[in-house]
Formats: C-alpha cells, sequence, structure tokens
C-alpha cells in the first residue's frame, strides 16, 4: 500500500475526525436552520402594493397588490383619511381601483393630513400612505387632473422592491423591481396610449442620464384603469448581476416626451442578503474549533511518534525523513481539504435546500479557501511545534497556548491597539491588520469578501486581496518549511 | 558487511560516541558489548540510519547511511531493544503500511504478513493493537518487517532482553541460521554468556570509544583457565606441590589453580601418588563478563 494514501486514511478515517466532522456539520446545519426560522417570520408578510392617487372628477386611487413573485394576489382594499374609511373595494386579480367624490382642494387638503391605502389578503396586511408635505398644494391648478401621485408599497422586507424616485412631489411614475418583472404605474396625461419603457442598470451613484446601455422592457401585462394610456403595467426585465442603479425611462410618443426615474439597486435581494449571511455563520463553529482536532491530529502523528520513539522504528524503513515530513503532512492537508469540502458543500445545499436560493459560485469558494486555510494554518503551526517541542506534553501546552491566543485574544489585542472599544472604524481596521497575523486570517478575509459583496460591510482600506492571499499562504509555507528543515537534522532521542 | 569509520556523535556538550571503528563482516556475528551509557545503542541508531553521527561514515554493503538511506533501510534489518510502535496502529494493517515503503504492493504484502507471522508465532495477533503486544511479541514483529527485503545484514540490540528462554533460544538460533546464510550480524547484548555461545567476535565499547575488538580465541586467551578440584584432604605438601602450575588457593573447600599452565592428567597422576582421594576435577575458562571488566580495567 502507499504510504501516504495509508497515512491519509489514519488521518481523515480517525475515528475523532469524522465524529467531529459530524458534529460540527449537524451543528452548522442547525445554525443556517435557525437564521432561517427567524427570516421566515419576518417573510410570511408577502403583501405587497403598489399605488397611485389623482383627481379627476373626484379622487382616484389605482393600485396593484402582489406577491413576492410580482404575482396579484386577491384581497380588500379601504382608503382612510384622517383615520376614517372614506371607500373601499375588494379584488380578485391584485388590480383594484377606487373613486370618491373629493375634490381638488378637499384632496389637497386631505393630502397634507395623510390618506391611506390598506390592503389585506390571505398573505398579510400592508398599507401605502400618500402625504404630502412642504408642497405648494394651493399652487395646483385646480383642473381635472391637477394633481397625480404614485407611490409604491414600503414595507416589503427581504424582497426585491425598488422604489422609483418618490421624495416630496408629486410624481406621475413609479415602479417596482420584482423577480424579473418590472411593475410600472403611470399617471400620465390621457391619450397617450402607446408609451414604451427602457430600463437599464448603471453604477454611476445617482442617475440623472439614462444609461448608454438601455433595453427596451418587454410588456407582459397592461391594466388600464385611469385615462386611455394609463395604469399599471407588468414588463418583463433582465435582472442585473451587479450592484448599483436601476433607471426606467418612459417615452411617451404623442408628446414627444421622456421621463427617468431610478432606484438603488442590489444584485442581492434583501432575503439572499440574509441567507449569504447565514453561510459563513453555518462554517464558524468547525472553523473556529475544527483546528482543535488538527492539534489532536499533530499529536498523534507527528508529536506522539517522535516523543514515543516510534518515529525512530519508522524511520528505520527504507525511506527519507522528507519523506516522512511530506507524507504526514499532505495526509493533514488532503484532510483539511476534504473535511472543509465536506462541511462547504453541506451547509451550501442546506441553505439551497431550506431557501431555495443557491449561493453563488464564488461564495462556496471563498468559504472553502476560508476554512482550509484557517485550517492549514494552524496545521502548520502546530507540525512545527511538534517538531520545535518533542515533548508530547509541551507540544500539547503550548499548542493549546497558541489556539486560545489566535482565537480569543487576538480580539483583545485589536481593542486594545485602538484604545478602547468605542472607536469602532479602528477595531475594525486593527481586526483585520491583525489577521495577517494570525493562521487563522483567512477565514475572517473569507466572511469580509462575502459580506462585501452583499453589501452588509464597507470597504475597509487595509484588506488588500494581494496581501490576503500571501499572508495566508506565508502561514501555511514558512511554518511547515522550517518544520521540515529542522526534522531532517533533529536528534529522534 | 556493515563498516563503521571514525564515527562521533555528541548530544550537546556530551560525547555519546567518540571515534569509533569496526566492520561486522558477512556470515559473522559480532557481539556488542559495553556498560550502560557506553554508547552502544547510539551506534546502533546511527547504523540503522535513524540518527545522524556528526562525524564519521557508516556503510552498510558499501551504502552511505547518510546520503544512500533508502538502500541501506533496504539491506539492514533491526530489532530495536524496546522496540516503539505508533500505538495506535494494528500489526497487520501496520506491516502492510510498512511494506509500502520497500514498494511491496498491498496483496503481496498481505502474504508476506501471513506467512511471516505464522513462521515467527504471532499468527491469531494479526488483528490486534501493536500497544497489546507482549515485550517478545513486538521484538518479533520487528524481526517480520526487517524481514522485509530479506536484508543481508541484521542488527540486534539487546534482543535477549526480557524474553523467556524459548524466545532467547529463538534468536540465538535465528542469528546463527543468518551467519550460516552469510549475512552479517551485530548483537549487542549485556547478557554476555549468551554470546560467548554464539559470537565470532567481540566489539568491547566503553564510555563512547571502543577499547577492544577481539575474536573468540583471542577473548579465550585473553585470560587463561583455572583448574577446579576437590580432594579428600588438603594438605600443605599438596599445595606446595600444585604450585609449579599456577597460582593456587582454598576456596570453599576446593582448591582453585589460577592461571593453570599444566594438564589436568598429570595433576590427576599426581595426586593420586600422594595417596589422595580425586573427587572432582574442572577446568573453567573465565567468563566474558569476567574478560570485560578486566578490559575495562586495563583501561584505567
Amino acid at each position: 500500500m502507499n504510504p501516504l494514501i495509508y497515512d491519509f486514511r489514519r488521518t481523515f478515517l480517525r475515528f475523532s475526525v469524522l465524529f467531529f466532522l459530524a458534529i460540527f456539520i449537524l451543528a452548522g446545519i442547525g445554525i443556517v436552520y435557525s437564521s432561517y426560522s427567524s427570516i421566515a417570520k419576518n417573510i410570511t408578510q408577502k403583501t405587497n402594493m403598489i399605488a397611485g392617487i389623482w383627481e379627476e372628477n373626484g379622487t382616484n386611487i389605482i393600485g396593484y397588490i402582489f406577491n413576492n413573485q410580482g404575482d396579484g394576489v386577491s384581497g380588500k382594499v379601504e382608503v382612510l383619511v384622517n383615520g376614517s374609511l372614506i371607500g373601499s373595494t375588494s379584488t380578485q386579480t391584485g388590480y383594484f381601483r377606487l373613486k370618491f367624490p373629493l375634490n381638488g382642494s378637499e384632496l389637497s387638503k386631505d393630502l397634507e393630513k395623510g390618506i391611506k391605502v390598506v390592503a389585506s389578503t390571505s398573505l398579510g396586511y400592508v398599507e401605502v400612505p400618500f402625504q404630502v408635505q412642504y408642497i405648494q398644494i394651493g399652487a395646483v391648478q385646480p383642473s381635472n387632473q391637477f394633481i397625480s401621485i404614485v407611490h409604491e408599497n414600503i414595507s416589503v422586507n427581504y424582497f426585491n422592491s425598488y422604489l422609483g424616485y418618490f421624495g416630496y412631489a408629486p410624481n406621475n411614475e413609479a415602479f417596482s423591481l420584482v423577480d424579473g418583472k418590472l411593475i410600472f404605474l403611470y399617471l400620465g396625461n390621457s391619450g397617450e396610449v402607446n408609451y414604451s419603457v427602457y430600463y437599464g442598470y448603471s453604477n454611476l451613484s445617482e442617475v440623472s442620464v439614462f444609461p448608454v446601455s438601455q433595453t427596451s422592457a418587454t410588456i407582459s401585462k397592461t391594466l388600464m384603469f385611469a385615462g386611455t394610456g394609463e395604469g399599471i403595467s407588468i414588463f418583463h426585465v433582465k435582472m442585473s448581476k451587479t450592484n448599483g442603479f436601476f433607471t426606467v425611462k418612459l417615452v411617451l410618443p404623442k408628446s414627444n416626451e421622456t421621463s427617468i426615474i431610478s432606484s438603488r439597486y442590489s444584485a442581492l435581494i434583501p432575503l439572499e442578503v440574509d441567507v449569504m449571511s447565514s453561510f459563513p455563520s453555518g462554517v464558524s463553529l468547525f472553523a473556529t474549533l475544527f483546528p482543535i482536532i488538527f492539534l489532536y491530529l499533530v499529536y498523534s502523528m507527528i508529536s506522539k511518534p517522535l516523543g514515543s520513539g516510534a518515529m525512530e522504528f519508522l524511520l528505520a524503513r527504507p525511506i527519507t525523513r522528507d519523506s516522512i515530513y511530506i507524507n504526514r503532512f499532505i495526509a493533514g492537508t488532503l484532510t483539511a481539504i476534504l473535511s472543509s469540502g465536506i462541511l462547504t458543500l453541506s451547509i451550501g445545499l442546506t441553505i439551497s435546500l431550506l431557501y431555495g436560493i443557491s449561493p453563488p459560485f464564488n461564495f462556496y469558494g471563498l468559504i472553502f479557501l476560508g476554512i482550509t486555510g484557517d485550517i492549514m494554518g494552524f496545521f502548520s503551526l502546530y507540525t512545527l511545534l511538534a517538531i520545535l517541542i518533542k515533548k508530547t506534553s509541551g507540544y500539547l501546552g503550548l499548542s493549546i497556548v497558541f489556539y486560545l491566543i489566535f482565537t480569543i485574544f487576538w480580539g483583545t489585542l485589536a481593542l486594545l491597539l485602538s484604545g478602547g472599544m468605542f472607536n469602532l472604524s479602528a477595531i475594525e481596521r486593527n481586526e483585520y491588520l491583525l489577521d495577517y497575523f494570525n493562521p487563522g486570517g483567512s477565514l475572517s478575509f473569507s466572511e469580509y469578501y462575502i459580506l462585501r459583496a452583499i453589501g452588509e460591510v464597507n470597504s475597509i482600506s487595509v484588506v488588500n486581496p494581494a496581501f490576503v492571499v500571501v499572508s495566508s499562504l506565508l502561514w501555511i509555507i514558512v511554518p511547515s518549511i522550517i518544520g521540515l528543515i529542522r526534522f531532517r537534522r533533529m536528534n529522534l532521542i | 558487511m556493515i563498516v563503521i569509520e571514525n564515527v562521533t556523535k555528541h548530544f550537546g556538550d556530551f560525547i555519546a560516541v567518540n571515534d569509533v571503528s569496526f566492520t561486522v563482516n558477512n556470515g559473522e556475528i559480532v557481539g556488542f558489548v559495553g556498560l550502560n551509557g557506553a554508547g552502544k545503542t547510539t551506534t546502533i541508531r546511527m547504523i540503522a540510519g535513524v540518527l545522524i553521527q556528526d562525524n564519521g561514515r557508516i556503510k552498510v554493503d558499501d551504502h552511505d547511511t547518510i546520503s544512500e538511506k533508502k538502500e541501506v533501510s533496504k539491506n539492514l534489518g533491526w530489532v530495536p531493544e524496546l522496540p516503539i510502535f505508533e500505538q495506535d496502529a494494528k500489526a497487520w494493517d501496520y506491516f502492510v503500511y510498512l511494506a509500502g515503503f520497500y514498494g511491496i504492493s498491498s496483496n503481496d504484502a498481505k502474504r508476506m504478513a501471513r506467512q511471516l507471522f505464522d513462521e515467527l508465532g504471532l499468527a491469531g495477533f494479526e488483528k490486534r493493537k501493536l500497544a497489546t503486544y507482549s515485550q517478545g511479541m513486538k521484538k518479533r514483529f520487528s524481526l517480520a518487517v526487517s524481514l522485509i527485503s530479506n536484508p543481508g545484514n541484521f542488527i540486534f540490540d539487546e534482543v535477549f532482553n526480557g524474553l523467556d528462554p524459548q524466545g532467547i533460544q529463538f534468536f540465538r538460533d535465528l542469528a546463527s541460521k543468518f551467519r550460516n546464510e552469510g549475512k552479517a550480524i551485530l548483537l549487542s547484548s549485556h547478557i554476555l554468556s549468551e554470546l560467548e555461545s554464539i559470537a565470532d567476535k567481540i566489539v568491547f565499547i566503553h564510555k563512547g570509544r571502543i577499547i577492544k575488538q577481539m575474536s573468540m580465541d583471542e577473548v579465550r586467551r585473553y585470560v587463561s583457565p583455572s583448574l577446579k578440584i576437590k580432594v579428600d584432604r588438603v594438605s600443605v605438601e599438596l599445595i606446595d606441590y600444585l604450585s609449579k602450575y599456577g597460582k593456587v588457593r582454598e576456596e570453599g573447600g576446593y582448591i582453585i589453580i589460577d592461571n593453570f599452565n599444566g594438564n589436568t592428567a598429570d595433576v590427576s597422576k599426581e595426586i593420586s601418588a600422594l595417596n589422595l582421594n580425586l573427587y572432582e576435577m574442572s577446568v573453567s575458562s573465565s567468563s566474558l563478563e569476567e574478560v570485560f571488566f578486566k578490559v575495562i580495567g586495563d583501561q584505567k
């Protein structure tokens, strides 16, 4: 049998390794499930609404109640002014229209006070408040159509709903972007029958100009409520994979006018942010505690044979010291890779199964590299300690001390260097700086890059990808090479 | 053949082995004799390639133990005084693992293990962990592993230590067998009587230095024999009479003639001529142990 295979088998197929790997996988699944349970409570509210209000022979309100996929849901809609019910209707398709006899000046007054549209569906309750402040209502011409305000539901959690620009001014159009659907509400001039909608993505901080790259939105469904061309339409759009701004351009052919509205766009919907955040959480227990298993593995594979004299018997075989050392180091490395891989896949698949959202491939890669680097860094350090300290009790004692320093006291050191616990940015900066000098630092950096990708943390200047790679590799390579050089010439008795 | 040339080994300031040179020829059993801490085991470990000398050179079948370590290990079997294995390993698995270092496939190694475990009395214990093996079983397992490559050279380090008479006989017969097969055997033991009966040459090591190398004939000649006789009546006349054969002394009812330089037939005749009854007469050579202490004494 190839001794390397035997060494690997004795390392990976060890009861302690398999047992604790199983324990950590179960614990990781538990952590993900716990996050899922917490998120699930929040995502039960799936009723969303987009609505518009204008005055035309009384007060008109149209709206659309929809679920997280942008599909209409049935329910009851009520309009409250100052808390008093002034109109209600029910809908089967999600679209609704209400009309009640308020003229322009009355509407203006009520808008100042606040008009609220409330929808109740089997999925939950949602309300859209219309409230105009700092606006010269009185200046609005008492014409047939002197004011129109559109608004979307803003109570959607864990859901990809993007607000069109609303601010404090009345607006004629708004949109929600949901699961590849652009739900577009337009309250324009009657007579603009065949308006066109274009959309585009931009990484500009604020979009006042339509992005160069624009796509014509394909209309899926239009429901006319208002004038001839007005109402709510659903367009198919292609979701972008990158963060930035989503911009919609409305083109009115008759008046040759265009209107642009945009909203900040995140490639990940909020639900996904929470889901992806649970990926690093799911592996954290393994990454923190599995180095202890490797402390034991190094004890068993290197320290104990050295201390007991068993290494001598092995060395009397036709093998060089280099080969013994490298064989055992490779066996440990393969164990680290395999354990990390199994854990990463288990947690990733658990997330996919529970949420129905698969973590991106690069997240798998980051998590896998992070925990493998973390375990390998400690493994390499332990190996060096086992070679330097032939006495097994000395090895165990010092390894435990180093483990505690790097896993527990490293954070305290960052606090001390930052002059206390109030300068959060300095603490964060120093924590990442110190991670370069921690064998388990790669995990911290992989978490950082995942959280950056989902927009959960801001860019931190001291985190440099080249330094991250170099420091992680150095933690693996340098101790193992020093250990090898020392092992070549050491006296085994 | 094992050739040790001017080998020195320090542990810090302590010189464990100092300029040691000797040779173990093929078809020869060399007894390696010294007090505890004399440097025997350190020398043996360096021959086995598990310890690296500071100076000097060791060759096994013309292969250098440092630069040609793999070849040396293939050509050398080593049964340590206290074989230590990785304790959690099972004998069978560990044998197959170690056979892998000799380039032997798993199937061949299993076949070989079955045969060697049978021959060496380990059959039935293959699946047990090595930690549960007795000292004798561990030595037999070491031997089994050493036999994987059928090497031409063997080192038995205090191999008789801790063994029952049957075990001692087993290894003594084995050493003789290997010698007859033309192998070079280095046998260290503090049970010097065991060496006397099988060694061809004795290498004495003391405080890290080789103080003497002698063939067994030289050992036997090194200290003259004693004649021990018992008669019915010891007289001054008899003692005076026997003085011409050596240094006569009386001890426990026996007359002992140290450095005996006559022959027993003459002594027998002369006792009869004195009208004395001879009850017992024996010639005793000096034991290796006595030789050893004499050699050490000569060094002082």
